[in-house]
């Protein structure tokens, strides 16, 4: 009998040093949706939790782009405004008419890309910090789009990217949602089996000895912001297609969205440790957050505070652990 | 024994050319834009140069030791939003409040990045959504009122002559001064950003000076914001977002390195006094305040690539 005991705290051990943190999240995740269905029976309800999905589906896919980046070393602040910039040019030049829907979403993409290779760029080869690199882009991108729009959002998404992004699958699965889903597996493939995801990996923990064993760093760091912008223009066109029109004002959101899904999901700065599984949970634990603190009808700026809150004493108790 | 007298200084051969285009650019606009020279513009410019040179001295003495603080702009914007609501009641209750508010503030950020070892960038880029959130949340929209006598008191001028901007700038150059390069704290700052282990070795406490770092640089942006408040004469929960990137900008166009070290007060001056004439010139021409957003987005990041460019221009000119 002793011995079984042992044999089952040691293999609760292992598993915790095994899947630690990502074991943390999402048990986070279990207990969050537990007490909130106990203050709020209405969280667990069945429309509540397609709207969670929904939700985190949109912001996930920037989310999974800022953690490409925060794994590689770097930092993207200006995902917000790439979300930002897509959504009002896409809504824009779509007109409405489902001729555009793809060739626009894919100059969209495109868009993102070159943002992302801006960034990279600036970052690495002209030696500028990744925060305010990024942070001066955003200050461009949103100066672009208040001269291209002068205040005002013109046209509207395209029917089909509207249908897309509204579809329900199997009566309770948003399309978006599985979509999101595939990619992250896919990432999660990329991450732990492929040379690039071990690229990633080994230039955010250190790039010096990365650069020493004869990996071109520059060139990792930049592939990770370009595909940061893409998958931030994606949350753009997602966000495009679910709201059904553009709006001026989520630019922030998206920024301070996309960091704290990761950090919550166990992505530290600048060690090189991470997991796109992670992103993913934290990225819900962000929405159930959000829609709790809808559901005690606290305004936007509170949820700005809780925002800020969440990432310093996730940062704090993640920087304890590893003490 | 760390001695505080001024080591000997190299020539600086960008501090000549930032001043030279900056003089440069003015002489191009008193000929080419006739509003350019008109007192009640020449006025406008020192009256908006002091507060960017505020922020940009506190930015410095934060970028002379290796940190940043992102939450500048947010904070500043906080200050006004106390100041709109409370000033009407008391104008001394208010400047306590804020006083309170900013050290709170500034204290945070220096504890969690020089004694607990966070992350400069992501401390205060929280503490910098915490703040908008918190003014927003007191202040959600433009308002309030200050009163007149503090106003005239902030601004206060005599012939039309800002005397008010002029005495705070002065009083700032003289700081910025002193404070850098006539104080042993100023020495000791010097030493952690350009080695901080190096530093330690030689018995510096290095948590407890970038904590003083902070407080410092929390103390311009407290003037700052009680400089804002009276200029717009309300509460605006935005008024402060451009100041974060501009007070970096001006900082490393004057000649700060983002990675520590390294700080010119003077420098810092005549970076302010750039990103003020572009503001200015742009205003003048009737150009969108957007077109400045991206205009101003680019030169910060032409000026931060500055350090690496000048070292490349120097090989290929002399050779590795």
């Amino acid at each position: 009998m002793g011995k079984i005991i042992q044999l089952m705290t040691y293999s609760f051990q292992k598993i915790l040093s095994r899947f630690g943190s990502l074991l943390i999240v999402y048990v986070t995740l279990g207990v969050l949706l537990g007490l909130g269905g106990l203050l709020k029976p209405h969280l667990l309800s069945l429309g509540s939790l397609v709207s969670i999905c929904r939700w985190s589906s949109i912001l996930g896919l920037a989310a999974i782009g800022q953690t490409l980046v925060m794994i590689s070393g770097g930092i993207d602040i200006s995902v917000g405004a790439v979300v930002f910039l897509v959504s009002i040019l896409a809504s824009a030049l779509m007109k409405g008419q489902d001729t555009l829907a793809l060739p626009i979403s894919l100059a969209c993409l495109g868009i993102g890309v070159l943002c992302g290779l801006i960034n990279g760029i600036g970052v690495n080869l002209l030696k500028i910090p990744p925060v305010v690199m990024t942070l001066s882009l955003s200050l461009i991108l949103n100066g672009i789009v208040w001269i291209y729009t002068g205040g005002v959002t013109y046209g509207g998404p395209a029917p089909s990217l509207v249908k897309f992004a509204g579809k329900v699958i199997l009566g309770v699965f948003p399309l978006p949602f599985v979509v999101w889903l595939v990619i992250a597996l896919f990432f999660i493939g990329v991450m732990r089996l492929t040379i690039l995801g071990r690229l990633f990996h080994a230039i955010g923990n250190n790039p010096v000895a990365a650069h020493y064993s004869g990996v071109n760093v520059p060139i990792a760091s930049i592939v990770g912001y370009a595909l940061c912008g893409l998958f931030s223009a994606a949350t753009g066109l997602s966000l495009l297609g679910y709201l059904n029109m553009a709006t001026l004002r989520f630019s922030d959101i998206y920024t301070m969205g996309s960091i704290a899904a990761a950090v919550i999901g166990g992505t530290s700065f600048f060690t090189g440790l991470g997991t796109i599984s992670g992103t993913i949970c934290g990225t819900i634990i962000m929405r159930v957050i959000f829609n709790l603190l809808l559901m005690f009808q606290i305004p936007e700026a509170g949820r700005m505070v809780a925002n800020g809150l969440i990432i310093l004493v996730v940062v704090a108790l993640y920087s304890l652990r590893r003490r | 024994m760390l001695s505080a007298k001024t080591p000997r200084r190299r020539f600086d051969l960008a501090q000549v050319g930032l001043a030279i285009s900056v003089l440069l650019t003015c002489f191009i606009s008193l000929c080419l834009i006739p509003q350019f020279k008109n007192p009640e513009n020449l006025t406008n410019l020192i009256v908006r140069l002091t507060p960017l040179y505020s922020v940009a001295l506190g930015q410095g003495l934060v970028m002379l030791v290796g940190a940043i603080d992102l939450s500048v702009g947010a904070s500043i914007s906080l200050v006004t939003a106390i100041a709109s609501i409370l000033m009407s009641r008391s104008i001394a209750e208010a400047i306590i409040m804020c006083c309170a508010a900013i050290f709170a503030i500034s204290l945070f950020n220096g504890i969690f990045v020089g004694k607990l070892n966070f992350n400069p960038f992501i401390v205060t880029l929280s503490t910098m959504y915490v703040i908008k959130g918190i003014t927003l949340y007191i202040r959600p929209q433009p308002g309030g009122v200050i009163p007149k006598n503090y106003i005239d008191l902030v601004l206060g001028r005599w012939n039309n002559i800002p005397i008010g901007p002029i005495f705070y700038l002065l009083f700032l150059v003289a700081i910025g001064w002193v404070v850098t390069y006539k104080t042993i704290y100023g020495r000791k700052m010097f030493a952690i950003g350009g080695e901080k282990k190096a530093a330690e070795y030689m018995g510096i406490d290095c948590s407890r000076y970038m904590i003083i770092s902070y407080l410092l640089s929390g103390a311009f942006v407290l003037l700052t914001g009680l400089y804002m408040a009276a200029r717009i004469g309300c509460g605006d929960p935005a008024v402060g977002e451009p100041y974060t990137l501009d007070s970096i900008g001006a900082a490393a166009l004057g000649g700060t390195l983002l990675t520590g070290g390294k700080i010119n007060p003077l420098g810092v001056l005549w970076g302010s006094l750039a990103f003020t004439l572009i503001n200015n010139i742009f205003n003048l021409l009737g150009i969108s305040i957007y077109y400045q957003y991206v205009f101003k987005g680019i030169i910060i990041v032409f000026v931060l690539a500055i350090p690496l460019l000048s070292t490349k221009m120097k090989e290929i000119v002399w050779g590795k």
